[in-house]
């Protein structure tokens, strides 16, 4: 399978701080990632260098094939992206909101439209889509963002932190979404601290800490290589993180 | 980081100083020195245009607080926090209130100090009187101005909670068409008409009507009253005016905490609430403007001209800022309006023109910098769409430029075709008016959209206080010196051929070459610097 996403030895420092440190690894198309890791290990600047918000000052990051450096533009045009704030256009309505994402991404007005009908009906948005999105709770800002992400038929989808702020019942209808996008070919990189999360949704992992992979695979694979036989993904989290002797020590 | 603020800041602070100290000269220099020498009327002359000007600051003062009021006070989102915090509700309306003070006055004391000091200058003033007229006199001016105008906001916040908003605007129009009548009235431009007669009783009620220079009761009339005190060291005259200043000032500082101590935190708390509640209320139907974002085809800039458009209507804390420039203009055409027609002096009608173009320009100016520059920073916290898409920061100006252009296009040629016609200005100055202003429209977009790029503030949702920065000083500072460059490029040929004309002798073809190619190469620096800067600093920008 090829590899939707590469990372090759990529260091990122700011200031005297490496928060990337010879980062390497990669998701084969058509998988759903998870990636873990403590507050400060370099979760979100990984999303960044997907997305060209920041270059590394070593490595390179390849989105389908593309250096993210060399052609940013192309990448980011088939991605999509969920942020963890949902920070949106305040005078706007969710329905003009995503007629201008599609208008960013050079959509057809006939397509725009079949694909707000199609995510109204899904996240069920019809009774607020015409307010304008001051009005809105996080978890409405949420589903108008999910649905701006998912709006240009993406490849792939960065996806930060997606349940918080979400009630059971949008959380569970976020995760049966990403998941039926999953099934029909599209690449999810998601980042979290829901454990449970991820081990529900994701066919494979990585743990980053310090700026480095510390596990990468499928959860069997991190029982592995944290020697924790049968262990939960809490437990290998702890473990690999080094957070299990911290609390053990406060013992 | 630190240290291109510094540069930033230094750079700024230089050219501020550049710029007050050449608006200096040009009052003092060029208008007021020459007609402080006028027997008999000279200075009063000199007074009654800096009361008429003080009146106009007032009024833009007004309307300047309210609508810097109205954001800071009711739409700030850290007032929630502060709320919820144990300062009391008049602690808290203090804060607000001088940072009202604060943003609403500094542009329009930029522009008042200089005129002040250059009358200042012109009656001799030592630093004492300086001083007094610093203190003593602009400050209570100044408070007086600002009370009144968040005094309105206060209550027209309060009114839009019960009444519609619709109802409210209406209410609003009438009541700013009052203000300009007022102003109008007040500033009695009719006694400013010179009447061509022999007979000397009239020419004595001309001057008289010159020394009352004002309505008695108007803050402006009892500013100049205190300066013309000072320079006769009629100390007694100038304690009786510079308390009406003070009085007043007390008075309106007064009457705006008994109305914030009563109405400020239920105000707010009610349009704070309905905005929840205009959940539970159904629409009637999609609104028109709407359309502009869910109708026709769509190129990248077209969807973000159309976002643009919709984000600037539907938001009171931008297109309220029109007021104060419409009032402007209103005045500018009723002022003009009362200026002869038949003025013969080829000399006379030439510095017409001139001071014409210069107040095209300075509307482009103030345009740019209030809702241009602005204009990146205001994409705020949501810019992460525009950051990840597949939109280039190239695209992305290339839009603001394309939507600043036309404004500043339709708006500047508008006013100086009106303009012109009014003044009857020749037909070849007025094609240099209607060529300088296509010039001016794309070298102070350039400017302000180069500035904004290089120096954006993203925290910030108030655009007065997006352009009450640094980098939003830099831009009015730099887009001012522009105009005086463009006026002198312009004033050079025309005065020229003003001269041939009068006196005939050899067509002034090497001064008119040489103003053209160097207007050329200023507006060619000023389109291209800014842009660069700021295209670099956009690009190079990280998270």
């Amino acid at each position: 399978m090829n590899a939707m996403i590469r990372f090759n030895g990529v260091t990122k420092r700011y200031g005297g701080r490496a928060a990337l440190d010879n980062l390497s690894f990669e998701v084969s198309e058509g998988t759903f990632y998870g990636y873990l890791g403590p507050n400060g290990a370099g979760k979100t600047t990984t999303i960044k260098c997907m997305l060209g918000l920041t270059h590394p000052n070593l490595g390179t990051v390849a989105i389908d094939g593309t250096d993210v450096s060399a052609d940013p533009m192309r990448v980011r045009s088939i991605m999509g992206y969920v942020p963890d704030n949902p920070f949106l256009y305040d005078k706007l309505n969710a329905r003009e909101f995503m007629n201008f994402v599609g208008g960013l991404y050079r959509m057809s007005r006939t397509d725009i439209e079949k694909r707000i009908a199609w995510l109204c009906d899904i996240f069920d948005m019809h009774s607020w889509i015409d307010r304008r999105t001051e009005e809105y709770s996080f978890g409405m800002k949420k589903k108008v963002v999910m649905s701006a992400a998912f709006l240009h038929h993406p490849r792939l989808i960065v996806v930060d932190e997606p349940t918080v702020g979400l009630d059971p019942p949008s959380a569970r209808l976020l995760k049966d979404m990403l998941t039926i996008i999953r099934d029909h070919g599209t690449t999810i990189f998601m980042s979290s601290h829901d454990l449970a999360v991820v081990e529900e949704l994701c066919g494979r992992m990585a743990i980053i800490h310090e700026g480095s992979i510390v596990a990468d695979g499928t959860i069997d694979d991190l029982r592995e290589q944290a020697s924790l036989e049968g262990g939960t993904l809490e437990a290998l989290f702890m473990k690999l993180t080094g957070a299990g002797v911290k609390t053990a020590y406060m013992e | 980081m630190r240290k291109n603020a510094l540069i930033r800041n230094t750079a700024t602070a230089v050219f501020l100083g550049g710029l007050l100290y050449l608006t200096y000269l040009f009052f003092h220099g060029l208008i007021f020195k020459y007609v402080a020498e006028l027997e008999d009327i000279g200075f009063l002359l000199i007074e009654r245009l800096v009361s008429t000007g003080f009146l106009a600051f007032f009024f833009m003062l007004v309307i300047s607080s309210l609508i810097t009021s109205f954001t800071m006070m009711f739409r700030s989102p850290e007032t929630e926090y502060l709320f919820s915090s144990p300062l009391g509700v008049l602690q808290l309306f203090t804060m607000k209130y001088i940072d009202v003070v604060i943003l609403s006055s500094w542009s329009i004391l930029i522009m008042a100090a200089p005129i002040l000091y250059s009358y200042a200058r012109v009656r001799q003033f030592g630093a004492v009187e300086y001083a007094l007229t610093g203190i003593l006199v602009l400050l209570p001016f100044t408070l007086t101005a600002t009370s009144i105008g968040s005094i309105m906001a206060i209550l027209a916040v309060h009114a839009s909670n019960r009444i519609r908003l619709r109802t409210l605007f209406i209410g609003g129009i009438f009541i700013f068409a009052g203000f300009l009548f007022l102003l109008i009235r007040f500033a009695q431009p009719t006694q400013m008409v010179i009447p061509f007669t022999e007979d000397f009783r009239a020419l004595n009620i001309f001057i008289n009507n010159f020394r009352l220079n004002s309505h008695p009761l108007t803050p402006n009339f009892w500013l100049i009253q205190s300066l013309r005190a000072l320079v006769l060291n009629d100390y007694r005259e100038f304690i009786l005016y510079a308390t009406a200043l003070f009085s007043s000032a007390l008075f309106s500082l007064t009457l705006l905490y008994a109305v914030a101590e009563r109405l400020y935190f239920p105000t707010w708390l009610i349009a704070n609430e309905a905005r929840n509640k205009a959940l539970s209320v159904p629409r009637e139907s999609v609104p028109v403007i709407s359309r502009f974002l869910t109708g026709p085809p769509q190129t990248q800039i077209g969807a973000l001209m159309a976002k643009d458009a919709v984000m600037f209507v539907r938001d009171p804390s931008q297109w309220t800022q029109m007021l104060m420039i419409g009032a402007l203009v209103t005045v500018y055409f009723v002022n003009l309006h009362f200026i002869p027609e038949d003025i013969e002096l080829e000399q006379w009608r030439t510095i017409l023109s001139m001071m014409n173009f210069a107040f095209c320009g300075f509307v482009l100016a103030t345009f740019s910098v209030r809702f241009v520059y602005p204009s990146i920073s205001l994409e705020g916290d949501a810019r992460w769409v525009l950051d990840t898409g597949p939109v280039s920061p190239a695209t992305i100006l290339r839009e603001k430029f394309i939507t600043a252009f036309g404004v500043f296009i339709l708006i500047g040629e508008l006013l100086a075709l009106i303009s012109g016609a009014m003044l009857s200005i020749e037909p070849l100055y007025q094609l240099l008016t209607v060529i300088g202003i296509v010039m001016m429209s794309i070298s102070l977009a350039s400017l302000a959209i180069g500035f904004g790029a290089a120096y954006p503030d993203y925290s910030s949702r108030n655009p007065s206080e997006i352009s009450s920065s640094s980098g939003g000083i830099l831009t009015i500072v730099c887009s001012f010196i522009y105009i005086a460059l463009m006026l002198v490029l312009l004033v050079i040929p025309s005065y020229s051929y003003t001269v041939y004309l009068v006196r005939g002798g050899e067509f002034p073809l090497f001064a008119i070459f040489i103003s053209t190619i160097l207007a050329v190469a200023l507006n060619l620096f000023t389109v291209s610097f800014p842009l660069i800067v700021g295209m670099r600093s956009f690009e190079r920008r990280e998270y």
